[in-house]
């Protein structure tokens, strides 16, 4: 069936339950009163010519102050039509409340329990909406509200502008049209990557010179290279320092020293290039 | 029964030491053959669970009674996520959900916001995403393929799957840069055009894993023990199946047909012949007889799309915001796993108001138990390994 004897078709058989009807790239969105909502996926599911016996989705949507909608979508594989069926669920934002499809669709179950664990929608009839399904059981609030801010957000705004001019730390020199108007653009990223990199070399370099000058005297040094100093690790070690050599094993290198506890070769090797690999996560 | 096992009565006792220690038990009956009910987490992290999936079932000497799926312990709110992203940055952040079916995850938002902005997309690209789509989905296939047989016992399908991945990965290596998360589709088109001799090599490769595909036949397909584990196990109705929403190879096992590339043709899929394998039982051999299926399916696909893609730009000019109109799209795509899709309701900003993520994995490991009850504890491997599913594909 077309949307629009879809919607003809459903408006005659449903009467006054059905308050509104949206059709909007080529799909049709029927709003019906919350209490109706089960008698309508039933209507949906049993009726012939609708055969709606595909249970696909179903999902929350905020509404600002009216509160939460629920969308279920309907598909039927022998007619090949589609029907999202909308609710508004009564309550507001306090205490949002729809009765359940459980009864229609076996599948309605975990999606209304994951409208519940995201918006907090309260079906009766639910067999169980607890313990919430993808967050953890102590979690606090309802994560998908709009009131629920991300965290990350929260604690830092978002690094670059979405646009060029617009504020965030974006380069204002970033032409329009080129990568000004990505994220972050991406010659600023390169720059204060080089920057980084520049900074750190620096300091790798007068750290180097400064331990070169340090090693001959064995009382400056703290770990007791003096007692090792006839091995050949000491000795290497030395002549790894006297050749501007900080690779981690020489005993001045150690924490507790003068120096700071970071590694400025690795920090300069990190701060060039060597993007982050990959998340092992292939299964 | 679990109700009885939370609270100890006068039958009930503790296991003595061992890995069970403290877990109560219940016994039935009496005399020598007396049973005793026992619940038993199978997983987080378990060999026959794929990646973090927790199953609580409870047994009756080898038999499960009930059986209890717990997700969520790799949700990581790509939903919320979502609403603070920009339209093209979604891209990159729909595509990690399922993990295997990079490109046509992308594709599908990639449609839907073309489909709520009006955009044109060229006709090289269209044909080029079919030819990736396809790609995608043999190697999310081949995977499946390997680790079925691995779970029930056979040790080289699994190395045979991914001697073809590796080969395939590196092919769309060369065009997308990414072996895993493509991030090849755009709003409007694709990153860029495919390098040269792509289409050649994809030509080889078709031939290459075509003949190879034989090899899983034999080695699994036509294998006496592979037959006695899966034939008969976990059989699934399709009024069942479509009541619960489940989709792709699960759902052509039971025998119904439902494939959008067929039933509702996106990018350029109504121009080219969609075989979709079918099953008659339902069950976890005819599951993986489709899978099986779909790979020569899509490499058939993918050699009618070879002569055909025309030349042309593959990208359209974007405006300098990309602004969704005022309304709400639902695209669904025939992603590797099954029906995957997209809602966005947007409310004309630069980010979504909301979109929600159709999984096929979601709906699928909900019929579990399903499947689960009644069933032997060995059976419980023929069947998880037979619903395929990827565990972020149905956390989120």
């Amino acid at each position: 069936m077309q949307p629009t004897d879809l919607a003809n078709y459903l408006n005659e058989k449903l009467g006054a339950q059905v308050t509104d009807t949206k059709i909007s790239y080529d799909q049709l969105t029927v709003t019906v009163e919350p209490d109706a909502l089960p008698g309508a996926a039933r209507l949906c599911k049993d009726d012939p010519e609708l055969a709606f016996d595909f249970f696909d989705f179903m999902a929350g949507v905020d509404e600002r102050e009216a509160g939460f909608s629920v969308v279920t979508h309907l598909y039927s594989v022998a007619h090949r039509h589609h029907l999202t069926l909308r609710a508004l669920a009564p309550g507001g934002r306090q205490s949002p409340r729809l009765p359940t499809l459980t009864g229609v669709y076996r599948g309605a179950n975990w999606h209304e329990r994951e409208a519940y664990d995201m918006f907090g929608i309260e079906f009766d009839g639910h067999p169980g909406l607890l313990p919430r399904i993808l967050t953890v059981e102590n979690f606090e609030g309802f994560p998908l509200r709009k009131e629920f801010l991300l965290t990350s957000r929260e604690a830092k705004p978002w690094p670059g502008a979405k646009e060029p001019g617009e504020g965030g730390k974006a380069p204002s020199e970033a032409e329009p049209g080129t990568a000004g108007d990505l994220p972050i653009s991406t010659e600023d990223r390169a720059a204060a990557a080089k920057a980084k990199a520049e900074r750190a070399k620096e300091k790798a370099a007068a750290m180097r010179t400064q331990k070169a000058e340090q090693r001959p005297l064995p009382e400056d040094d703290p770990h007791g290279a003096a007692e090792l100093a006839g091995t050949a690790i000491a000795k290497d070690a030395a002549a790894g320092a006297v050749q501007g050599d900080v690779a981690a094993g020489a005993p001045g290198d150690l924490p507790g020293s003068d120096e700071p506890v970071d590694d400025p070769a690795a920090e300069a090797a990190a701060a060039e290039g060597a993007p982050p690999t990959e998340e092992g996560t292939d299964r | 029964m679990s109700e009885t096992l939370a609270r100890p009565g006068p039958d009930t006792r503790m296991l003595p030491g061992g890995p069970g220690e403290g877990m109560l038990v219940e016994v039935r009956g009496e005399g020598d053959l007396r049973t005793q009910d026992m619940n038993l987490n199978i997983g987080p992290q378990h060999p026959a669970t794929h990646g973090v999936l927790r199953v609580v079932i409870d047994l009756d000497g080898e038999k499960i009674v009930r059986a209890t799926p717990v997700i969520g312990y790799m949700h990581r709110g790509f939903e919320k996520l979502a609403e603070a992203r920009d339209y093209r940055q979604i891209i990159a952040l729909v595509n990690r959900h399922d993990w295997l079916s990079a490109f046509c995850n992308e594709l599908g938002v990639a449609i839907a916001v073309e489909k709520m902005m009006k955009l044109e997309v060229p006709e090289r690209a269209q044909w080029i995403r079919v030819l990736m789509a396809e790609w995608n989905r043999i190697l999310n296939h081949l995977m499946f393929i390997g680790s079925f047989g691995l779970e029930l016992g056979a040790i080289t399908p699994v190395f045979f799957a991914f001697r073809e991945r590796e080969d395939i990965q590196n092919l769309l290596e060369s065009a997308t840069g990414g072996r895993l998360h493509f991030t090849y589709n755009r709003v409007g088109g694709l990153k860029e055009d495919l390098p040269r001799g792509f289409l050649k090599a994809s030509q080889a490769m078709v031939a290459n894993v075509r003949t190879r595909t034989r090899e899983y036949r034999d080695l699994l397909e036509g294998n006496e023990i592979f037959m006695a584990r899966t034939k008969g196990v976990g059989a699934l109705p399709p009024d069942v199946a479509l009541d619960y929403g489940v989709s792709g190879p699960t759902l052509h096992a039971s025998g119904v047909p439902e494939d959008c590339r067929v039933s509702e043709p996106y990018c350029r899929y109504d121009q080219v012949d969609v075989h979709v394998p079918l099953g008659t039982r339902g069950d976890s051999f005819d599951r993986f007889a489709c899978l099986l299926g779909r790979v020569v399916a899509s490499l058939d696909i993918i050699e009618q799309v070879l002569d055909r893609i025309p030349p042309g730009p593959v990208n359209t000019k974007l405006p300098k915001t990309v602004k969704a109109p005022e309304g709400e799209v639902y695209v669904r795509t025939e992603n590797p796993l099954g029906q995957g899709g997209y809602y966005l309701v947007s409310d004309g900003k630069k980010t979504p108001w909301r979109l929600k993520m159709r999984t096929p994995s979601f709906s699928n490991i909900q019929m579990i138990p399903y499947l689960l009850e009644g069933a032997l504890v060995p059976d419980m491997i023929a069947i998880l390994g037979s619903v395929f599913f990827v565990v972020g594909d149905v956390d989120r």
